[in-house]
């Protein structure tokens, strides 16, 4: 009997009282819908999988936007749990605030209309109104406003009209042709673009050209690039001073992705007369340029990074200043009221020699390559705040 | 005050109903483009010959075929003994990928324009419309005549592009309810010829092209099993 006990005792938790399993036990019962919605999303999915799965398009961002709409919603998780302990599911509250199914029904309408005239950007608009659906009709409207930042990210899974993302697509590669011409010729290489629509460069001497159609192959890294950045700043809450942030991490991404893109074109140019294989290698394989936008991408990061921990220091600093006691008002202030003998707490009585031997150390400062611009860059921009507050408070005082 | 919530975990019946709902429009949806695939499988068969037009097989270029997903499709050139040619193609359509309309896709490469387009029956009072247009070279050199239209099996024809996705709503529900729910079964036709030099007016081809096009519709309508026009 003994021996069974200690087995008992010794043995890993059992599957019943796993707390992992007891998750997915509970919450098992979605999969009633979460099933057949993966499975609707399977036509729009087979529409757009050329599209999706080339790097030069445009919208090849667009199949990891429901991920990080997910992400994006699992980082709300404390204050949808707030909301619904607050709130939860009143039966005194109205009809609309309690949820009902008209928005599940409008996207079952919507994607069953898709499917007759095969348009895979209502498909999408159908699937995310059920999936808000959904929500709304078992959590009602406050945890779907809670959830709102994912909603509005969730958008961008709509893929817009083709002419419009074709147009985009031809104006990034005329642009990048005619910004490469121009470096060219400040080369004094003899390059130029066709007269009639800038979409081919050619080059005089060396009879190669580059076709509009690789030279805007950085497009869809780059619109992945954005996303993912995005898609972190709105993670991170907002605010001024984080819109600011995430607006010149954007534009750091922007630049950096048209200039590598720009230099793979330059190169793919330069190399056309002598090394045709790779100049062809570079100029139409788009998976390359992963690499350059992974790159790219990693620099932002980096950046955003030494901004965000320059910000952070800086702000401890001046919190640390103003909690600081000034001198003068120690010398000149009365000495605060005693507390009642009630409520005194002991004073700590350890001393140095108390003190653990192996005290636990601050982590060593990390030497960030950015981080005097970061910092400079955070002061610039705390300044640009505290101007904007002013200017809030003097409106305030006339009024 | 102690909120009166609901539990966390909905009721199973509201949601299983859901879960039914989402997997019906799903199979709906393999449903729709099973039958789009069954609308692009009536390729009808046109003349070898017509009066005294030779045909000679022309094959639309792989390329673009396969920009249109690959649809099943014949191709002829008619030559007549002095050396007029006359273009045409019948191309079976069952999804939007293969409803590639003459309007961009002569007109959006740029280097052809659209000078001309009406729509008529083509083969008298009571026969099917179809769509007549001039497409011109941007250096003047080269005309073209079309005739295009998109013939259903039942005898029925249309003329409005499908090609847009929001702009032709309209025109694609037309065609998604006929291929879904009613079964119709369609095809594109494109019959043209280059408007020679001393041919100024386009008179005599035109002329060719009518003469082409209102037989190979009978032949449709032949093929179909509809009795021809009187």
């Amino acid at each position: 009997m003994s021996t069974n006990a200690a087995t008992i005792e010794n043995s890993p938790p059992t599957t019943a009282t796993d707390p992992r399993l007891m998750f997915f036990r509970r919450h098992a019962i979605w999969l009633v819908v979460l099933a057949p919605y993966l499975l609707a999303w399977w036509l729009p999915f087979v529409w757009s999988w050329n599209r999706w799965t080339n790097p030069a398009y445009v919208l090849f961002f667009q199949p990891f936007v429901p991920v990080l709409a997910v992400y994006l919603a699992w980082t709300k998780r404390d204050r949808v749990t707030q909301v619904w302990k607050r709130y939860g599911k009143r039966s005194s509250q109205g009809f609309l605030m309690r949820g009902n199914a008209l928005p599940f029904a409008l996207g079952i309408g919507v994607l069953a209309f898709a499917h007759l005239v095969q348009i895979k950007g209502l498909a999408v608009i159908g699937l995310l109104l059920i999936a808000w659906g959904v929500v709304y009709r078992f959590f009602g409207a406050r945890i779907l406003k809670a959830l709102g930042l994912s909603m509005a990210f969730s958008l961008l899974a709509v893929p817009p009209p083709d002419s419009i993302a074709e147009m985009v697509m031809r104006l990034c590669g005329r642009v990048t042709l005619s910004a490469a011409a121009a470096l060219f010729r400040w080369l004094h290489v003899s390059a130029y673009t066709s007269p009639d629509k800038a979409d081919t460069l050619i080059f005089s001497e060396r009879g190669y050209t580059v076709d509009y159609l690789s030279a805007q192959a950085g497009l869809g890294v780059l619109s992945l690039n954005l996303l993912l950045l995005f898609c972190r700043g709105m993670a991170g809450g907002f605010s001024l001073l984080r819109l600011t942030e995430l607006l010149s991490v954007l534009l750091l991404s922007v630049l950096l992705t048209a200039g590598l893109n720009l230099i793979r074109v330059m190169v793919a140019g330069m190399m056309g007369g002598n090394a045709t294989e790779l100049s062809r290698l570079l100029a139409h394989n788009g998976w390359i340029l992963l690499l350059m936008g992974g790159l790219s991408l990693a620099l932002s990061l980096a950046i955003e990074a030494g901004v965000t921990r320059a910000g952070r220091q800086v702000a401890l600093r001046r919190a640390m200043k103003k909690a600081r006691p000034r001198r003068a008002s120690v010398s000149t202030a009365e000495p605060a009221p005693e507390p009642p003998a009630s409520t005194v707490v002991a004073p700590p009585t350890a001393t140095v020699a108390d003190r653990p031997k192996h005290a636990p150390r601050r982590p060593p400062v990390r030497v960030n390559p950015f981080g005097v611009l970061a910092a400079g860059w955070k002061r610039s921009e705390m300044a640009i705040e505290k101007g904007f507050r002013m200017l809030s408070r003097r409106k305030r005082r006339r009024r | 005050m102690v909120p009166d919530t609901a539990p966390i975990f909905p009721g199973r019946r509201p949601l299983a109903a859901m879960g039914v709902a989402i997997l019906l429009v799903a199979l709906f949806g393999g449903f729709a483009s099973a039958r789009f695939r069954h609308a692009g499988e009536w390729v009808p068969a046109i003349p070898n010959t017509i009066g005294h037009w030779e045909s000679i097989d022309s094959p639309i270029a792989a390329e673009i075929l396969e920009g249109l997903g690959n649809p099943p499709t014949i191709s002829k050139m008619y030559v007549n003994p002095l050396g007029e040619r006359v273009y045409a193609s019948v191309m079976a359509v069952g999804p939007f990928e293969n409803y590639h309309d003459p309007m961009v896709c002569i007109a959006g490469g740029g280097n052809f324009s659209m000078t001309a387009r009406e729509i008529f029956p083509l083969d008298g009072p009571g026969s099917g419309k179809i769509r007549a247009m001039i497409f011109r070279r941007r250096d003047g050199a080269v005309r073209m005549l079309m005739y295009y239209w998109q013939q259903s099996r039942d005898g029925s024809t249309d003329t409005s592009a499908r090609m847009g996705n929001y702009r032709d709503m309209l025109a694609r529900f037309d065609t998604g309810l006929g291929a879904v729910v009613i079964g119709r079964q369609t095809c594109l036709m494109r019959i043209h010829a280059f408007i020679r030099p001393d041919d100024p007016d386009g008179v005599q081809a035109q002329r060719n092209v009518e003469e082409i096009s209102r037989t190979i519709y009978q032949a449709l309508r032949r093929d179909a099993g509809l009795e021809p026009l009187k």
